[in-house]
């Protein structure tokens, strides 16, 4: 595989945290002997209870917590390193922003941190500020921004330097569907772009909808560690899903598969949309409508320096321009952007067009490969999946 | 009413009606005081103010531009001039400051000699600058980095690529150009007060010209010296007793003798018995010469007991000709002498006689004493007051700089109040390093019991150490030279920006980066 022949982007060998009380005496193993290898171009989710030691993780590897034993390397380098953090953005939990500042002003100050010059730094500030819809208030105080659109404001400074490792830590607490939509949109965006992406989140959907590979911690332990389809497969049931069939039609399928194979059908049921699914559709009617409102507006397109490579053909050529861009003003050029070129997407031309996300879910077959399903479209897929082995896991957490 | 978008409209909005609002107090001034608003002392308040605050918003638009550059710590030191405006924080100073410098000059009474008035303006103006910048530095440097920890802004800014050394350098940075920013705006007001005020008309002729000569410039001090040395008298006494074969030699001991013989005749030389005279030669005056510049003999006596009203006239000799001079107790006095009192050594000979030179027979009858330090001094013009004004204020800037690194380091380790109280503690100590160490010298020295003493003992010592320690604080405090019309020379500002602009300031900075770059910005304590 081509993404194993590169270092890993993040490396954590025998990562341990223990915290300690104000004599110094250990409480707490927050994390306990974590050995974690997060490959180029991936998008790794990192999942587990309250307390399980995932932020703890985000921080060694953002360096604002050192471990007490065991190493962790970003871009083969220590997380302090300030190459190294030139190529990463990142999300808190919690959008830890300067109140005083407007939303303008936010980006401009990270985006100077960045040594980004004048002219591309307020080229990205408006895409960005498009992309989370929050162009119309870009003068107002991010003190008096709503906790979404401050996650929103949150997420574009995470952007602003078009990151080779994005650290998303809760990114979608907090924000509406359609935020939470884009998110996932943006997410596998940079994917395809070769990006990668660590997520830690406890909505499980969104995980399942956007990563490549899984870890699960409680206790500081990795309990379990694979990629989504490894981990979600349920080996010994088959599903269908097909045009309407009635019930006579129904029970001929049952009496053949009685006869030729002695298997029962468990369950025959009409298939349904997902809630989402349908919140965006109204939203989408409402904008087409052209209903007001005062919070944040529906986000655009994902910004194009974000979405090389993934937009409509008349807009390759720009995209090609800020491509160039992008990659002259990066202190330091990633090595897999350059060894590996970003991907074509699969189907979709642009993965951000909102309509296409509100069309129904598309009737894929369960046991597709979970990768190619998900490159297929952006709009959520599996239309059942058994989460048992997530959901167990973390009810045996919660209820120990 | 919705302001708009564009910064310069809002700017021009603002100045317009601003303006507006100043023309309507004039017109207020004018109709109710039936004069010239700007002669008239509400008038000036708020006129100066008005300028004073377009003067800080102009200046401020001014370093918001020069730190637009790409590099990190400008960004931060913007952002940090940013957040002391619109969090209101610095704003209340800035606004306390202005307001008490456009009051101050109203609030001298008229009947007070004018260069009396112009010093206490000048006097309670820079004290009130020193006072207000140092107590926001110390708030904004505790805060600084605190604040960040503690609400977790810092976690964005750190996961940036920007080392920690950078970030503390641009927060110190920040508050430094707005320490800047302000001693600019106070100091130019100040000064324009101050020359604004020496323009009115004193009580009398000398007293109009005592602004000019005495308070606004910039005088260098030659202290007195005694005719013959009293380490040379101090030796002849010690000679004669061992001729004698004193045993006050063996009781006492030689050395100590001879310390105690030289304060004695120094005590001595600056008293001076009814009838008596004293000499007193001033040197180093050839440049005064050279410049054709007027010498002022200052001084000042106490005698025990006082006369009526305080009020003694005294003799003087110069080059063989004598003056009478009024003297009031324990009051200045300041006689102006032509350079040609200055031989061509550069020397001034000046005899002090306490008899009355016009009717001996009335002299008051008691011993006067000329206090050490300044008590008596001949003072000639080295420069002008502007430079001298703007030294005073780089000396206090260096000092404000010393802070702002103390304040953030502090904040680095510890919470915003501890940081806080820590920096305001450390700048106490150091402001009154000066009177605490002549105050601890004798501290507890009355104490009988011995658990006490050694307890007092340990005190003094601690406190004599750390007041030594942060005594130049106190040493390079140009505030007293400035409105005493004396010259803040260079050195001052070499010596204030070596010791605690690089030493102080370096070691402060040395010790925050260590613990803010080995301090867990996540930590959580359990």
């Amino acid at each position: 595989m081509v993404a194993n022949a590169e270092p890993p982007v993040i490396e954590c060998l025998g990562l341990t945290k223990v915290f300690k009380d104000f004599w110094m005496r250990p409480r707490v193993t927050a994390v306990d002997g974590l050995d974690l290898v997060v490959q180029p171009h991936q998008v790794f989710g990192l999942l587990g209870p309250n307390g399980s030691g995932k932020s703890t993780t985000i921080k060694m590897i953002l360096g604002l917590l050192f471990p007490t034993k065991g190493r962790v390397a970003v871009f083969g380098q220590l997380p302090s390193d300030v190459k190294t953090k030139a190529r990463v953005g990142y999300l808190p939990e919690e959008s830890y922003l300067y109140r005083f500042l407007n939303a303008r002003e936010t980006l401009d100050f990270y985006g100077r941190i960045f040594n980004l010059d004048r002219r591309e730094r307020n080229k990205r500030i408006d895409m960005l500020l498009e992309m989370v819809g929050l162009q119309a208030v870009q003068r107002r105080p991010v003190g008096e921004f709503s906790k979404g659109m401050q996650r929103r404001i949150g997420l574009a400074q995470a952007l602003i330097n078009d990151p080779d490792l994005l650290i998303l830590d809760e990114p979608t607490t907090g924000l509406d569907p359609l935020g939470t939509r884009q998110i996932k949109d943006l997410i596998l965006n940079l994917k395809q772009r070769g990006k990668t992406v660590l997520l830690c989140s406890h909505l499980l959907a969104d995980v399942e909808d956007v990563c490549d590979r899984v870890t699960i911690l409680y206790g500081g332990k990795i309990r379990a560690l694979g990629t989504i389809d490894e981990l979600l497969r349920v080996s010994d049931s088959t599903q269908f899903e097909t045009e309407h069939l009635d019930p006579a039609l129904v029970e001929k399928v049952r009496e053949l598969l009685q006869r030729e194979g002695n298997r029962k059908i468990h369950r025959v049921e009409a298939p349904r949309r997902k809630l989402e699914a349908l919140f965006l559709e109204i939203v989408q009617q409402a904008l087409k409508e052209g209903a007001v409102t005062s919070g944040a507006r529906s986000g655009g397109t994902v910004a194009q320096f974000l979405a090389a490579g993934t937009q409509a053909a008349s807009a390759s050529e720009t995209t090609q321009v800020i491509e160039s861009l992008v990659n002259a003003a990066k202190p330091q050029p990633p090595a897999q952007s350059s060894a590996k070129p970003a991907e074509t997407p699969k189907s979709g031309a642009d993965a951000a067009v909102l309509s296409a996300l509100t069309a129904p879910k598309p009737a894929v077959a369960e046991f597709a490969p979970a990768a190619e399903s998900k490159s297929a479209a952006p709009a959520p897929t599996s239309p059942s999946v058994d989460r048992s082995v997530i959901d167990g896991l973390l009810d045996k957490g919660d209820k120990k | 009413m919705k302001l708009p978008d564009a910064p310069w409209k809002r700017w021009s909005l603002t100045l317009a009606l601003s303006a507006l609002a100043l023309i309507a107090a004039e017109a207020a001034v004018w109709l109710g005081a039936g004069h010239d608003p700007l002669r008239d002392s509400a008038g000036r308040t708020f006129a100066g103010a008005w300028l004073a605050a377009w003067l800080f918003l102009a200046g401020l638009a001014l370093l918001r531009l020069l730190l637009k550059f790409e590099w990190a710590p400008l960004s931060v030191a913007r952002t940090l001039l940013d957040e002391a405006i619109r969090m209101r924080l610095a704003l209340a100073f800035i606004g306390l400051l202005i307001l008490t410098l456009a009051v101050l000059p109203a609030m001298e009474s008229s009947e007070t000699p004018l260069h009396y008035r112009v010093q206490t303006f000048l006097s309670l103006g820079l004290g009130a600058t020193a006072t207000l910048l140092s107590l926001m530095t110390i708030f904004l440097a505790s805060i600084g980095l605190s604040g960040e920890i503690q609400d977790q802004r810092i976690f964005t800014v750190m996961t940036k690529p920007m080392g920690r050394g950078a970030y503390l350098f641009g927060k110190w940075l920040g508050i430094m150009l707005l320490d800047g920013l302000l001693l600019a705006v106070a100091g130019a007001t100040l000064f324009s007060y101050a020359f604004q005020m020496a323009r009115e008309p004193g009580i009398d002729r000398a007293d109009a010209q005592a602004v000019w000569s005495e308070v606004l410039t910039a005088r260098a001090s030659v202290p007195p010296r005694p005719a013959a040395p009293f380490e040379d008298k101090a030796r002849e006494k010690i000679a004669r007793l061992m001729r004698e074969r004193s045993p006050l030699l063996q009781e006492v001991g030689a050395d100590q003798l001879f310390e105690q013989i030289v304060k004695d005749e120094e005590k001595q030389w600056r008293s001076i018995e009814p009838r008596g005279r004293a000499t007193f030669v001033f040197e180093g005056l050839r440049e005064a010469k050279a410049l054709e510049k007027p010498v002022q003999i200052r001084f000042t006596i106490n005698t025990l007991p006082e006369p009526p009203e305080k009020l003694l006239t005294l003799g003087m000799e110069i080059k063989g000709r004598t003056a009478a001079v009024d003297v009031r107790v324990g009051e200045y006095k300041s006689v102006t002498l032509n350079p040609d009192a200055i031989d061509a050594q550069g020397r001034i000979e000046f005899i002090l006689i306490n008899e009355n030179p016009r009717n001996p027979k009335s002299s008051f009858a008691a011993t006067i004493t000329i206090p050490p330090a300044d008590g008596l001094e001949a003072l000639y013009e080295r420069g002008g007051f502007a430079l001298n004004f703007a030294r005073a204020t780089a000396i206090l800037w260096i000092k404000l700089g010393f802070l702002a690194m103390f304040g953030l380091g502090a904040g680095a380790l510890l919470s915003f109040p501890v940081a806080a109280l820590l920096t305001l503690g450390v700048y106490t100590l150091a402001s009154a390093s000066g009177f605490l160490i002549d105050a601890l010298k004798y501290f507890g020295d009355n104490e009988k019991s011995e658990a006490l003493k050694a307890a007092t003992s340990s005190v003094r010592w601690t406190g004599m150490l750390l007041a030594e320690l942060l005594g130049p604080y106190s040493r390079y405090a140009p505030g007293a030279k400035v409105v005493d019309g004396r010259l803040v020379p260079w050195s001052d500002v070499l010596g204030c920006a070596g010791w605690i602009g690089l030493v102080w300031t370096g070691l402060a900075a040395a010790a925050g980066w260590l613990i803010f770059r080995l301090r867990e910005l996540a930590r959580v304590q359990v």
